[in-house]
């Protein structure tokens, strides 16, 4: 599965499905299960269908009909939010570890 | 499948690494897929050059030695996917409850076990934007969609447990050398047929 064409095509995976949405969303859209299931059960199907080394099959899938501005932002300087300090991402992680500490 | 000679001074299936010209252009097929979902316009067909942008974002760091194969693998799939037992791989960085999260350069991976609820599974990279991923984690680690495929037989069996690592390694060759034996180590020890890639 991938959203980055060229990276895909430099490292040439015997099979391939590209999917034309922002980084981290390559199966699909938060919270819209119909579309991740249908990028998800596309891909798999190209395990059958792909008979060359090295094709990769575009999915159909558009991110917003009316407003490409993502592909201009996407991955540029920016994009990437503020990372937190050493010192909030440890207290983040503190919690995380406390809050599932107990056996599932 | 096109016949490529081999380089014989290479190990077989060691990658190339080198810099990647951002202008050259790929020999390689791309089968667009028409036949169900909404039909984008072929005008419409811009990817996102990730190499160049890559190179910008993190332009005051040695620059990335990007991984270029000049042989593809391949190994044909005996059965259909109804019958396959399907293991699922991410690297988003994905965390089930308490297990800890990566470091740099850190190419370790994490089980996560198919039974896995949303709720349990958190996300450490720093390398995408994650917040869409946060708050779904099926954006790049589709457990819950193949569970259901599962259930509905498009799948024959999720491999239990599912594997995630944090993609966000620098060196190629820990990958290759590391992390990707290890995980193909597992995939043996689960019989599994085939894997479903999710890079993030």
């Amino acid at each position: 599965m991938t959203s980055a064409l060229d990276i895909t095509q430099a490292v040439k995976p015997p099979r391939a499905v590209f999917v034309n949405f922002p980084l981290g969303h390559q199966t699909g859209k938060p919270h819209q299960p119909e579309l991740q299931r249908r990028i998800v059960a596309d891909a798999l199907r190209a395990f059958e269908t792909i008979a060359q080394a090295g094709t990769i099959v575009e999915l159909p899938y558009v991110w917003d009909a009316n407003d490409r501005s993502w592909e201009e932002r996407d991955y540029t300087k920016g994009w990437m939010p503020v990372p937190p300090s050493p010192e909030e991402t440890d207290a983040a992680e503190a919690e995380r570890r406390a809050r599932f500490a107990k056996p599932a | 499948m096109r016949a490529r000679k081999r380089n014989r001074k290479r190990r077989p299936g060691a990658a190339r690494i080198r810099e990647l010209d951002p202008e050259r252009r790929e020999a390689q097929s791309v089968v667009r897929m028409q036949s169900h979902g909404p039909v984008r316009p072929t005008a419409a067909n811009m990817p996102v050059a990730y190499i160049p942008r890559t190179r910008e974002l993190y332009r005051d760091f040695t620059p990335y030695r990007w991984v270029v194969n000049d042989t593809v693998p391949w190994t044909p799939l005996r059965k259909p996917v109804r019958e396959c037992r399907l293991a699922l791989i991410s690297s988003g960085g994905i965390m089930y409850r308490d297990q800890p999260r990566w470091h740099r350069e850190d190419a370790s991976w994490r089980r996560i076990p198919k039974s896995a609820r949303r709720e349990e599974l958190s996300i450490w990279h720093f390398g995408y934007q994650t917040r869409d991923a946060q708050e779904d984690t099926n954006c790049v680690f589709p457990l819950e969609r193949l569970r259901e495929l599962e259930a509905d037989g498009v799948v024959g069996e999720l491999c239990d447990p599912a594997f995630s690592f944090m993609g966000g390694i620098y060196s190629a060759r820990k990958v290759r050398d590391e992390l990707a034996p290890g995980i193909v180590d597992e995939l043996k020890r689960a019989h599994a047929d085939a894997f479903f890639l999710v890079p993030a």
